[in-house]
């Protein structure tokens, strides 16, 4: 070994220790490398054999994507949306470049956005028969629109904005993550408050009715009837139009 | 971990593949990602072809245009220019003698 690779051996210990590697596992790579570079030939060079050495430390030490963290282009953002704005909604956020992946369980939204050249995303929501969104997808793909996620009747679709406008799509600067992630309309609490108020009344006259009838049955019934209007009004949260 | 693999592989030669799916003519970005799945690689989304596209294009190896249609949006064209040609030819020598040197470290495995 020459001088330089000896410097070079010593930097990448001093990195290694530094990085939380053991230090019998620091000499043992050392000694395998100084060995490896010895076999390639009296003027090899360390550097030049495996590069600037703080870069050589990190991959020695990169936690593989299995053992690790997710990669940042892998890195989600779930939301959500009422029915009256969902679209609007992916609309705006396709074109800050989150693609949406799947809708979970919960009804929201998947989101990832490459981290080194985001893409413009464009959606639509198609309401579906049972049974049809394998013909509905079929139809849409010659467009480029590629399925993303199911809600109850309705299917999201997705396309890059770059099917038809190419670089120009992507996108250069893009926002944060909002920290927000549910997005209620005015609209939809003004239709849950009538909703609720038109349940109200008409509980109010059910119980009235039926306490001179002398009945309990309409008690119980007015008393499931708010459950499942509540039931109905907490999908529709989510439930796309 | 085997699908994972495919992607990596993919990744990495995904841009010749386009390349060379143009050499017959020009095409849109669902009729490439079709004739591409057709010869076995599976399905190629847009999130993954559209940004290969793009840096084709950006690095004058294909050409673009966008054609309205009666139906629809609209498609982006896309056709090789003489760059694209000789960056093929030049790239796809290159990955052959790759996958030589592969099969030829493989054959020793008594992988056939």
């Amino acid at each position: 070994m020459t001088g330089t690779s000896d410097d070079y051996f010593e930097e990448l210990a001093e990195r290694l220790r530094a990085s939380g590697v053991p230090a019998d596992q620091v000499a043992a790579t050392i000694d395998d490398l100084a060995a490896h570079l010895d076999e390639t030939g009296a003027e090899a060079e360390a550097e030049a054999e495996f590069g600037p050495a703080a870069d050589f430390a990190a991959e020695l030490t990169a936690r593989t994507a299995d053992e690790g963290e997710a990669p940042p282009q892998a890195r989600e953002w779930r939301w959500t949306a009422d029915i009256f704005q969902d679209r609007q909604m992916l609309d705006h956020f396709g074109q800050q470049g989150w693609e949406v992946e799947r809708v979970d369980g919960l009804g929201r939204f998947v989101c990832r956005r490459d981290a080194e050249r985001p893409l413009q995303w464009e959606y639509r929501r198609e309401r579906v028969p049972v049974g049809g969104r394998r013909a509905l997808s079929a139809r849409l793909a010659p467009e480029g629109w590629e399925p993303c996620g199911s809600w109850m009747y309705f299917e999201y679709f997705k396309r890059p904005a770059s099917a038809s406008a190419g670089p120009a799509a992507e996108v250069a600067s893009p926002p944060d993550a909002p920290r927000r992630r549910t997005f209620f309309s005015r609209r939809f609490y003004a239709f849950s408050a009538a909703y609720l108020a038109f349940l109200a009344v008409v509980g109010v006259v059910l119980i009235k009715t039926g306490a001179s009838d002398g009945g309990s049955g309409f008690l119980v019934g007015v008393a499931t009837g708010v459950l499942l209007a509540a039931a109905f009004i907490a999908v529709r949260a989510r439930g796309p139009r | 971990m085997a699908t994972d693999r495919r992607a990596s592989w993919l990744k990495g030669v995904l841009d010749l593949l386009v390349l060379a799916s143009l050499t017959e003519g020009e095409s849109y970005g669902y009729e490439i990602a079709k004739t591409l799945a057709g010869t076995g690689l599976g399905q190629i989304r847009g999130g993954t072809l559209y940004p290969v596209l793009n840096r084709l294009e950006e690095a004058g190896l294909v050409a673009a245009e966008f054609r309205a249609t009666e139906r629809g949006p609209g498609r982006r064209y896309y056709r090789l220019t003489e760059e694209g040609h000789r960056t093929l030819d030049e790239q796809g020598q290159l990955w052959l003698a790759f996958d030589d040197s592969v099969r030829a470290v493989l054959s020793k495995g008594k992988i056939e």
